[in-house]
């Protein structure tokens, strides 16, 4: 009995050790892959989400910014801000990242979706809501049936990014 | 079993979709566009591959007691391994699949033939049984996107076709549509292979598994139950 115990816990120990060897493995070589993928997706949206813009400079980020804020960068040429974001909740685990595009008024321009971890079609059109919203008003755009969680965190990291804006140009932090 | 009929009975007279009624979730929510369809079968596919043969291989090493936890295992690890090969070298239809690409871990065809042949039959017939199986899993899911995409969106893999683009049935797009279409498949499915005159039979002898079943046992345990 207690042999069968211990065969038991040895293969199923030992079936864990391989496949995370084998995971291990795989990821050594995906892993700069879809990072430097991530990566140009990221630099594309840039320009994507402020119309007019010419070439970014990356601006420290405030302090007190919100964690979700991961990057802020400022058009040269003075058509805005495009922040880039990632929330810290989704359903899948993986996290949510994408960029919002700011004009020098402070009001939304544009929106990125560069990582989406739920499936692509399911209320993956909320995003435009937030198109003119600003600092005062985006906490009022309507949630999505259906995709609450990903809108709420959605809904949360535009207002992060909003402020973290605000601060910038007010020249705070 | 001759190696083509163990290969062969995947694909129409025990196909998993369509006869044995497996992996419904996955079918009605991929089959709405053909390319997400094909990413989808094939990846379930290469994950029965890898699993039916790690399986087969183990089948006198794991303990019976454990033999389910040891399967999810590996399937999660063969899934885990698609999905980040999908991510680095194919994102487009990575995100396009979304969560139904880590669902394959819980995909019933997968872990039924894990259990109903790999674990009971050598690797090579069982790399066989997984190959037909994956094709027939592959086939279902192009006919019913083929269906659902040309008259449902006016496309074909995404390139518009000419009149029936200004003439779709939207429903056919959406969930409905899918059952719609499912369920209009297993009748011909069924005409085809004279599933129905099975049916009458009653018991064991009706399902479509019972050469198979049966010969593990399956008509002892139906003898229990009564």
């Amino acid at each position: 009995m207690k042999k069968d115990y211990i065969k038991s816990i040895a293969v199923l120990g030992a079936i864990c050790l391989v496949i995370a060897a084998l995971l291990a493995t795989v990821n050594y070589f995906t892993a700069p892959v879809i990072k430097e993928n991530s990566a140009a997706k990221e630099n594309a949206s840039l320009s994507e989400v402020l119309p007019g813009s010419k070439s970014f400079k990356a601006e420290k980020l405030p302090d007190g910014a919100a964690e979700s804020v991961t990057g802020i960068y400022t058009d040269e040429g003075g058509a805005g801000y495009a922040v880039t974001l990632s929330t810290s909740s989704a359903y899948s685990g993986s996290p949510m990242t994408f960029t919002l595009g700011v004009d020098s008024e402070g009001k939304v321009v544009g929106v990125k979706i560069t990582n989406y971890s739920e499936t692509k079609d399911f209320g993956s059109d909320y995003p435009d809501g937030y198109i003119g919203a600003d600092a005062g008003s985006a906490g009022d755009v309507n949630l999505a049936a259906g995709v609450t969680y990903s809108s709420t965190a959605f809904r949360e990291a535009v207002c992060d990014a909003l402020e973290a804006v605000d601060m910038i140009r007010e020249g705070r932090g | 079993m001759s190696v083509w009929k163990n290969f062969i009975k995947g694909i129409i007279k025990e196909n998993p979709v369509l006869v044995l009624l497996l992996g419904t979730c996955p079918t009605l929510a991929m089959t709405d566009s053909v390319s997400k369809a094909f990413g989808m079968g094939v990846a379930a596919t290469v994950v029965l591959i890898c699993s039916n043969m790690a399986i087969s291989a183990l089948r006198n090493v794991i303990p019976d007691k454990v033999r389910i936890p040891c399967y999810i295992v590996l399937i999660a690890g063969f899934v885990t391994v698609v999905e980040m090969v999908m991510h680095a070298y194919l994102p487009d239809l990575y995100e396009a699949m979304g969560v139904f690409l880590s669902l394959i871990v819980v995909n019933c065809i997968i872990l039924g033939r894990a259990e109903m042949y790999a674990s009971k039959n050598r690797v090579f017939d069982s790399a066989v049984d997984a190959v037909g199986m994956g094709i027939g899993f592959t086939l279902a899911l192009l006919c019913m996107s083929t269906v659902r995409e040309i008259f449902g969106a006016g496309s074909w893999m995404g390139m518009e076709i000419p009149f029936i683009k200004d003439h779709t049935v939207g429903i056919l797009t959406m969930s409905p549509g899918g059952f719609f279409v499912f369920g209009v498949l297993i009748a011909v499915v069924n005409k085809l292979t004279g599933h129905r005159k099975r049916s009458e039979a009653g018991g064991c002898a009706g399902c479509p598994g019972a050469a198979l079943c049966m010969k593990n046992g399956c008509s002892e345990r139906e003898g229990e139950g009564k």
